[in-house]
């Protein structure tokens, strides 16, 4: 019918409001280097120049003391820092949105199930865990993504069930089932979209852990050296004496980069979770 | 003489608390009642007195509690899955407040068609039978896009009966439809459900603490006060004593 | 002279989908002694009105016009001068008293409030105010009940506790909003004795904001009926409810229980995309051709006004 048209204008003009601008602009640039690294980078971050050069026209960000170009480094790392960035934060979200809108939804025995699995996991300290496998293993960054990724749900499943509590209480939860909705049904339409919001910033500020927890650890050289990522980046800098010398363009870059993504990360958060806050209050 | 659908034998319902030192609660005490096909059964309590948990019962959505339900004579204790599903669906009810009862992020369209989907209806006859149901309740087509915080509490509660409507059901438990609503829009709610009893042969069990609206639209009334029924018989009677 | 004069009251909002017009062009006056209902439905603009008064209307609000207290436009008064005159000129009995009252604090404190902000009263003074004050209004047991929190008590009380609060300071005028909202009808018959009370014993002018005609006809002695934002009818709250005059009115009426719930045809217009004209039209089976064109004035009608042609 011709009015779903007219709808379909307004849902979208719903979900995409006023975005904070600045926070969505960094993040897109930064992608936008990730995806397009190689058309970007003036050079392949491996090729060896001229070693110990400080920026120049040549070489914007001037090169290491192995003569990579810094620049095509910057653009290249961005790639593995977004890359764990993401992986750990779609796979914590993903788990914990399961378990606690299960734990919530259908509490009773299935919540102290699912919040002893949570506890248990909550006991255990990220880092040094991260740190001991990193020290043993050597592990490769999709690893380091992927044991931040399963031990990081918790705080995403505590959250959502905090929520989904809230939500099953709601009457048109209680409406759903009288009208004889499937269980599955009613949390996938009815309380999920209405959780999500307190998944989405969640999900962005995981995105902004995982980056500074795979920088924390590249620097302490515990990441994967095979790679080029920031943290490796502000690692080797630290150790072939960049700091010392006053080699500023072999650490603040990474370091600013960092900083950036972690900061329009959290900007973008922000804005989204007032945006829908402000849909759904009564005008 | 109207079939009775739905039949309330003896139900009680207590409330347990505490771990060690039990204390119990009556919530409700031995109700019996019934509700007739395309007749109005009204009960009025103040709030409080259990008739939202008495309604919940007989909807089918509360599980502990004594005594026994009857639908078209058969206690829907003995009911196997199918059955109850089936009992289920002919006994809907409406609940208190119009716009908690729609989930706020889904347009009206979208909430109309889930029930469609749910009771598998073709899709190719989704929009008329959506159109239809609209006309029915009386509201207009533009309201479709609209989310339940963008109309009114009137327009509300008729969504929430466009979406009862649409399973068909043989009882609807309506469970103070108007408390919330502005007098001319209580007015309309009214004339829209005995329109729609009439049109359709549905009983109603009234639950509601107002006592005009109950008289104006029940054949028979029950008086329910601190869990117990104090009171059922016709208008009439109802009318001498109260 | 009259305590209150609103003069060409009018009060928008900025939302994103459009400018809403709450209240449009309303003048009326609340005199000294009287108990005054506004009557109308949701969205009909009453507790804007309210609100305005008080000025505590959001940041999005547009307002016109002049609402004139004792001889001054509040709303030309600055936050200071506006602050010490509500809670002690002008203060107002909120909906739903379980929620209105800080959970936090025992009952006598909130009476006591007032006092102490107000007028630095030293705390065992206000609090001996306080316990006079729950006498009046009922507890048998004040000296043990000001110290009990608001969850401790039930609704009605809180309800007497939310009134006592309010005249603590003697004010001249007295804004109800909807204080019968989710009260039992035994509740309701003690609310009409307490405002009763207070307009008797205070003096206060009572501003009653309400969409319960029976309540409105049992405590008040003039009548208001807003729709959509207009004001459409002044009238004596007796002569009122013996012959309402607007044809809205007469229709509110005639959906009232006891005279059958007639029904009103169509339902209310819509706030930013109103009708042409006199707003309740399109629902009026008295309407002519002029009545979409242009809105009629205020035109007297026996002892009140009514904004029909009907009445020219």
């Amino acid at each position: 019918m011709k009015d779903s048209i007219s709808c379909k204008a307004e849902e979208i003009r719903k979900i995409c409001p006023s975005v904070s601008k600045v926070g969505l602009l960094l993040f897109a640039s930064f992608i936008i280097m990730a995806l397009f690294a190689p058309m970007i980078s003036p050079y392949d971050p491996w090729a060896r120049f001229v070693p110990y050069s400080s920026p120049s026209l040549e070489h914007l960000l001037g090169t290491n003391d192995i003569g990579n170009d810094i620049l095509s480094e910057l653009i290249f790392g961005s790639r593995t820092s977004i890359v764990v960035g993401f992986g750990a934060a779609i796979l914590a979200t993903l788990i914990g949105t399961m378990i606690g809108l299960l734990a919530g939804y259908f509490r009773g025995t299935t919540d102290e199930i699912l919040m002893g699995i949570t506890d248990v996991f909550l006991m255990i300290p990220t880092i040094p865990l991260v740190i001991i496998l990193a020290a043993f293993l050597s592990p490769s960054f999709w690893a380091l993504a992927l044991i931040m990724g399963a031990l990081w749900w918790t705080t995403v499943a505590r959250v959502v069930r905090s929520r989904a509590l809230q939500v099953r209480e709601m009457t048109f939860v209680e409406s759903a089932k009288s009208l004889g909705f499937s269980n599955a049904h009613i949390i996938s339409s009815d309380v999920f979209p209405n959780v999500f919001h307190v998944v989405l910033p969640k999900f962005m500020l995981t995105i902004a852990s995982a980056m500074i927890a795979e920088a924390s650890l590249s620097f302490l050289g515990l990441g994967d050296v095979t790679m080029k990522s920031w943290g490796m980046m502000i690692n080797f800098a630290f150790s072939r004496g960049g700091f010392l010398n006053g080699y500023w363009w072999w650490y603040l870059p990474p370091g600013i980069c960092i900083t950036l993504f972690v900061c329009s990360v959290v900007l973008l958060s922000f804005s989204l979770e007032e945006n829908d806050e402000m849909t759904m209050r009564i005008e | 003489m109207s079939i009775i659908c739905l039949k309330a034998v003896s139900v009680s319902k207590t409330y347990e608390s505490g771990l060690i030192f039990k204390k119990s609660k009556k919530i409700l005490q031995e109700i019996t009642l019934d509700v007739k096909e395309g007749k109005t059964f009204g009960l009025v309590g103040n709030s409080g007195s259990g008739k939202t948990t008495l309604g919940k019962i007989l909807a089918g959505l509360d599980h502990s509690w004594d005594g026994d339900v009857l639908f078209h004579g058969k206690s829907i204790l003995d009911m196997n899955g199918q059955e109850f599903r089936s009992f289920r669906k002919s006994v809907q009810m409406v609940f208190q407040d119009p716009e908690g009862s729609l989930n706020p992020r889904k347009s009206i369209e979208r909430s109309l068609r889930e029930i469609l989907n749910l009771i598998k209806v073709p899709q190719s006859k989704w929009n008329d039978k959506v159109l239809d149901i609209m006309d029915v309740v009386g509201l207009s087509e533009d309201l479709l896009c609209r989310y339940p915080s963008q109309i009114s509490g009137g327009q509300n509660q008729r969504v929430v009966i466009a979406r009862v409507l649409l399973l068909d059901p043989e009882i609807i438990i309506l469970d103070e439809p108007t408390s919330a609503l502005d007098i001319s829009v209580q007015a309309q709610m009214l004339k829209l459900l005995k329109d729609l009893q009439k049109q359709r042969g549905i009983g109603y069990l009234l639950i509601s603490h107002d006592i005009e609206v109950v008289k104006f639209m029940s054949d028979r009334v029950g008086v329910i006060d601190q869990g117990q029924l104090a009171f059922s018989g016709t208008i009439d009677e109802f009318e001498n004593i109260y | 002279m009259s305590l209150l004069n609103i003069e060409n009251l009018s009060v928008s909002f900025e939302t994103s989908v459009g400018l809403v017009k709450a209240v449009d062009d309303v003048s009326f006056k609340v005199e000294k002694d009287e108990i005054l209902a506004l009557v109308g439905e949701t969205g009909c603009g009453k507790s804007v009105i309210a609100n305005s008064i008080l000025k505590i209307l959001p940041n999005n609000a547009r307002i016109e016009g002049k609402i004139i207290y004792k001889g001054d436009n509040i709303l030309k008064m600055d936050e200071k001068d506006i602050s010490s005159i509500r809670g002690r000129e002008i203060s107002t009995i909120f909906q739903n008293p379980s929620l209105s009252l800080n959970p936090a604090y025992p009952v006598g404190w909130q009476i006591s409030e007032p006092l102490r902000v107000h007028e630095n009263a030293p705390k065992k003074n206000s609090l001996t105010v306080a316990k006079k004050l729950l006498r009046r209004f009922g507890f048998v047991d004040p000296d043990h009940d000001v110290d009990m929190y608001p969850f401790q008590l039930s609704g009605g009380m809180n309800q007497r506790v939310m009134v006592a609060t309010s005249v603590v300071l003697n004010p001249c005028l007295i804004i109800a909003d909807e204080p019968t909202t989710g009260l039992d009808r035994s509740l309701i018959k003690e609310v009409v004795e307490e405002i009763k009370s207070i307009q008797k014993t205070n003096g206060s002018s009572v501003l009653l904001i309400t969409h319960d005609l029976n309540f409105a006809r049992a405590v008040s002695n003039r009548i208001i009926v807003m729709y959509s934002g207009d004001l459409v009818e002044i009238a004596n709250t007796s002569e009122f409810f013996k012959e309402p005059r607007h044809p809205y009115s007469k229709a509110l009426l005639k959906s009232m229980p006891e005279n059958g719930f007639v029904p009103i045809q169509g339902s209310s217009p819509s706030m930013i995309h109103e009708p042409s004209g006199c707003k309740f039209h399109p629902r009026c089976p008295k309407k002519t051709e002029n009545c979409s064109i242009e809105k009629p004035k205020m035109f007297r009608s026996g002892n009140g006004m009514v904004r029909c042609r009907l009445f020219a």
